[in-house]
């Protein structure tokens, strides 16, 4: 299987190619209020509002702070579930109902993997959303789980919502 | 056959220019991304392949559309590249070499500037006007003492014809007297060295011999003309004596002279060619025509490069009137020319900022030379190749500037194809100049050569390529590729996605888009390479402009220290002073008050001058109104008294570094240059007082500095650009940003400034209160007599 990799700060990360509709530039993001920061805002995707999640705001701990890159971020335009093709589904991969967008440092490269080459993950990453790792070359990549990334993120809107 | 150097060029690929590298790596890129096009081409069909679907196939000839525009766009950017590239460097060079060449012409006209207040000032010595005017009246005496003798001569003759036989004696009497008429009628002739002297001793054997045959009064009129003529050689030795001293103190000129109101020059100052230039008449030069025309002292006149009489080479000469009395306004009584050493001076100044080979000769190919206002070589640096007196075979633009104007063009000089930089002078101050132009000659091909490598320096190419060094347009293209770069890596990347959710089918699409982001990853990594040389190439020319500003602003101030050196050796000896020191009365220091402030109203770059006695008290001060003030300082413990009481001779001087003093307790640091002075205005001797003079330092080292700030494409200084004077210590001792480096406070500088060797330079980048410089620093290398105390001069450049 195929996985796109990005960079976090100076951190590769990969989420499986199929989970990916489009990869682009960083477009306008429209703050909205709340108090979690990893939702960097809304975007509206093909006159679609969509929401857009700040990636590093998820990934490192309280305390950590990453280096900039320098160069202009990017954004992953996640597939929806409905858009998964039959492979992905086979794999058993699943995906939102909803298009989100994930905002990422720099996209690095697809390279090619197999999930079983995946170790356990690092210390340093929150590994809520961390399936494995996995070495490329000399890169470490670390799998990010996209199902618990949302997941963890919609269950804490709504612990907000009920809370308030 | 000549070309424009102006803004409209653009480098063509095929321009000679254009190395034969950046050619071969154009033709690589192009050809890379020439091969991007097929394979498009061969995706657009893939698609037609594997998909039946007309939404799948649109979506994958949509991107390689967008692959083949952004392809088309590299192209373009890639050609505007080397254009950018080789403009960038040419546009530098030329900023840096009309620069060059506009300090070399202002360099020489703020020189002359001085030279024409010099001759002002000289022409006032009561010396020369004594002279002339003795002169002048022993000249009109002689044509008494003619008729007289003239008289004893035909009694004489009439006693001949009455002896049958004249005696040995009296034949040689006669001969004597002949000899004696002989002189007095062509008086001037007495002028030409140790003809005066002889005749003296001739008319002193007449004279006794005279003295048994003629009546008293004869005897008298004779006995009190031999003691004018003794008088006269006297102050003709003495205004020599003068001329001397000033050029001992004024090492640049090869000879002073005066002549009298006919043209016959009476003094001079150059001993070597004494016996050939006095008494020589000079009334056809046109330095002395016009020096008899000026209206009053103030003004002077400057003959052109010419050949005069008075050298055995051509000769630049300032002139102005000698008048009566030594009164600026009375009456003209004859002419002082002096006499500057235009071909030293010239050489000095051709040589300076020319690229030099390791064993200190000027570049094969590069020469720099002075035209005056007929286009005519004035100075070279070879005079095999450009000949003192021919036309210079330059573009006719180069050659017809309008004052202050300045034109670059391209030319084949001595078979090489070359850039020429010319410069017309627009004068210095109210000097406006004699017209002259200076040219800089420089092989094409050594614009264009490919710089050091910039690695030596703490900077990233990437930090370079987004700071203020690098021109806007540069940058714009740095972006542009990045640009580019990032969409053909993005349109590959998707296009991957894509073919992976075409499952098998999209398989074939793989190595389509493998091979675009190849291919994209190669020109646009290469094209980064080339930015990063150009920007290399911006970094080492800046650094090199940073050099020669830092080279300017200590010559400059080199130069106008050592016109103080010089101004201090030569007014010590003024009689004034020692006259005052010598018979200290009140009056006399009055007097040697009133010429201090005659001196300080003609040499204005000055705060004051002061007159102190041996034990440090001053007596006297140009600036009359502080004397009650200053009389009470004693100035014994100050480094510039003790320095100049210590000199022995009048062609010595001492100067105190920058420092404080409590002879100006309203300025931060004061520069005072001192000399002895002697009894008698002798060469040498103990010191009987000492002649402080305290030289305007920082409004003049500002001045310098500010005109040594390096500047942008359009003219404009550039933003938080610095520009300062540090002496031996590191302190900064005048600068152009007192807010972010004020004066007094000690510059923490990179170790390779120190190692500097007196008139090197070096630059580099530099931190200072968390700001990044490039800088270039000069070390000074003093000028003539004047030997630098060691300072620096330093001009940074932001970088971001």
């Amino acid at each position: 299987m195929k996985y796109a990799t990005f960079y976090i700060a100076d951190d590769l990360f990969g989420i499986p190619i199929y989970l990916v509709q489009e990869i682009s530039r960083q477009a306008t993001v429209d703050p909205i209020p709340g108090n979690d920061s990893r939702i960097e805002g809304l975007m509206n995707l093909r006159g679609r509002t969509t929401a857009v999640i700040n990636l590093k705001r998820c990934l490192f701990k309280s305390g950590i702070t990453a280096a900039s890159t320098g160069q202009r971020k990017k954004m992953i335009i996640l597939e929806t579930q409905d858009g998964l093709p039959q492979e992905a589904l086979d794999l058993g991969l699943n995906a939102g109902d909803e298009p989100v967008v994930l905002l990422i440092d720099d996209v690095f490269k697809i390279i090619d993997g197999e999930l079983e080459s995946f170790y356990p993950p690092p210390a340093h990453v929150n590994e809520t959303y961390i399936e494995g790792v996995m070495k490329s070359g000399e890169d470490l990549i670390s799998l990010l789980s996209i199902p618990k990334l949302i997941l963890g993120l919609v269950t804490h809107m709504e612990d907000t919502n009920h809370g308030s | 056959m000549a070309a424009d150097m102006g803004a409209a060029k653009r480098f063509s690929i095929f321009d000679p220019s254009i190395q034969f590298e950046h050619r071969e790596f154009y033709e690589r890129i192009v050809s890379e991304l020439n091969g991007i096009f097929p394979v498009c081409n061969q995706g657009e069909s893939t698609a037609m392949e594997i998909s039946a679907n007309p939404t799948e196939q649109e979506q994958i000839t949509e991107l390689m559309k967008r692959v083949e525009n952004f392809s088309r766009e590299l192209l373009d950017v890639t050609k505007k590249l080397f254009d950018q590239y080789y403009v960038a460097k040419e546009q530098l060079h030329a900023s840096i070499l009309h620069t060059t060449a506009y300090n070399k012409i202002n360099t020489l006209d703020r020189n002359l500037l001085e030279r024409t207040c010099d001759v002002r000032w000289w022409a006032l010595e009561t010396a020369f006007s004594n002279c002339i005017q003795f002169y002048e009246e022993t000249r009109k005496e002689a044509s008494d003492i003619f008729r007289l003798l003239e008289g004893i001569s035909e009694a004489s003759s009439d006693a001949d014809d009455k002896a049958l036989e004249r005696t040995s004696q009296e034949i040689s009497f006669s001969n004597q007297l002949e000899r004696i008429k002989g002189g007095l009628e062509n008086f001037s002739g007495l002028l030409k060295q140790n003809a005066l002297e002889d005749f003296i001793s001739a008319f002193n054997e007449l004279n006794n011999c005279l003295d048994s045959t003629s009546t008293a009064n004869v005897g008298k009129t004779l006995k009190s003309f031999l003691k004018r003529l003794i008088q006269l050689a006297s102050k003709i030795e003495f205004a020599c004596c003068r001329l001397e001293d000033i050029n001992n103190s004024y090492t640049l000129y090869r000879d002073l002279v005066i002549a009298d109101s006919d043209g016959f020059i009476i003094a001079n100052a150059n001993s070597e060619r004494r016996l050939a230039v006095l008494g020589l008449c000079v009334k056809e030069e046109a330095w002395f025509v016009k020096a008899l025309d000026t209206k009053n002292g103030t003004e002077y006149f400057a003959q052109d490069i010419y050949p005069s009489n008075v050298e055995d080479q051509l000769s630049l000469v300032y002139s102005t009137a000698v008048r009566e009395n030594s009164d600026e306004n009375d009456k003209v009584s004859g002419a002082m020319g002096v006499f500057f050493d235009f071909q030293g001076e010239a050489q000095i100044i051709l040589e300076e900022y020319m690229p030099m080979d390791e064993a200190g000769q000027i570049l094969d190919g590069c020469y720099s030379m002075f035209t005056n206002s007929r286009g005519k070589i004035i100075a070279s640096t070879d005079e095999n190749i450009l000949e003192i007196g021919e036309s210079a075979h330059l573009p006719k633009r180069n050659r017809t500037l309008n004052d202050g104007e300045s034109m670059n063009s391209y030319l084949v000089f001595e078979g090489c194809d070359s850039a020429v930089f010319s410069a017309r002078t627009d004068g210095y101050l109210d000097y406006r100049g004699l017209g002259w132009s200076s040219h800089v000659i420089i092989p094409k091909s050594h614009i264009f050569e490919n710089s050091s490598d910039a690695d030596i320096y703490d900077i990233s190419a990437e930090e370079l390529l987004n700071s203020k060094i690098i021109p806007d347009i540069n940058k714009q293209t740095y972006r542009k590729v990045q640009d580019d770069k990032e969409s053909i890596q993005l349109i590959s990347l998707n296009g991957i996605v894509f073919a992976s959710k075409l499952g098998k089918r999209g398989g074939a699409l793989g190595p389509i888009f493998n091979q675009i982001t190849k291919s994209g990853d190669y020109v646009t990594s290469r094209m980064e390479d080339l930015l990063k040389e150009m920007a290399n190439a911006e970094l080492q020319l800046n650094l090199k402009a940073l050099e020669n500003f830092s080279k300017q602003a200590i010559d400059l101030i080199d130069r106008n220290l050592f016109e103080r050196s010089a101004d201090i050796r030569w007014w010590a000896t003024d009689e004034y002073f020692w006259t005052a020191l010598l018979n200290p009365t009140e009056e006399n220091f009055i007097k040697a008050g009133n010429r201090l402030k005659v001196i300080n109203g003609s040499y204005t770059m000055y705060r004051n001058l002061v007159l102190s006695d041996a034990n440090g008290d001053i007596h006297a001060c140009s600036r009359t109104e502080l004397k009650n003030e200053l009389s009470k300082i004693n100035v014994s413990d100050q480094v510039w008294f003790q320095m100049g009481m210590r000199t022995t001779l009048s062609s010595e001087y001492a100067v105190q570094d920058v420092a404080d003093s409590n002879l100006e307790k309203n300025k931060e640091r004061s520069l005072i240059y001192a000399n002895g002075v002697r009894r008698n205005g002798e060469r040498e001797g103990d010191s009987i007082g000492v002649l402080g003079i305290l030289f305007d330092w920082d409004t003049e080292a500002k001045k310098i500095l500010h005109t040594c700030l390096p500047k942008d494409r359009q003219g404009m200084i550039i933003e938080g650009s610095v520009a300062i004077y540090t002496n031996n210590q590191s302190e900064i001792i005048e600068t152009t940003d007192a807010e972010r480096f004020p004066v007094g406070m000690k510059l923490d500088l990179p170790d390779q400034i120190f190692d500097l060797k007196a008139g090197d330079t070096v630059s580099g980048l530099l931190e200072y209160q968390e700001k990044r410089y490039i800088f270039g620093s000069s070390k000074t290398k003093g000028y003539r007599e004047y030997e630098g105390l060691g300072w620096f001069a330093h001009v940074l450049r932001p970088i971001f």
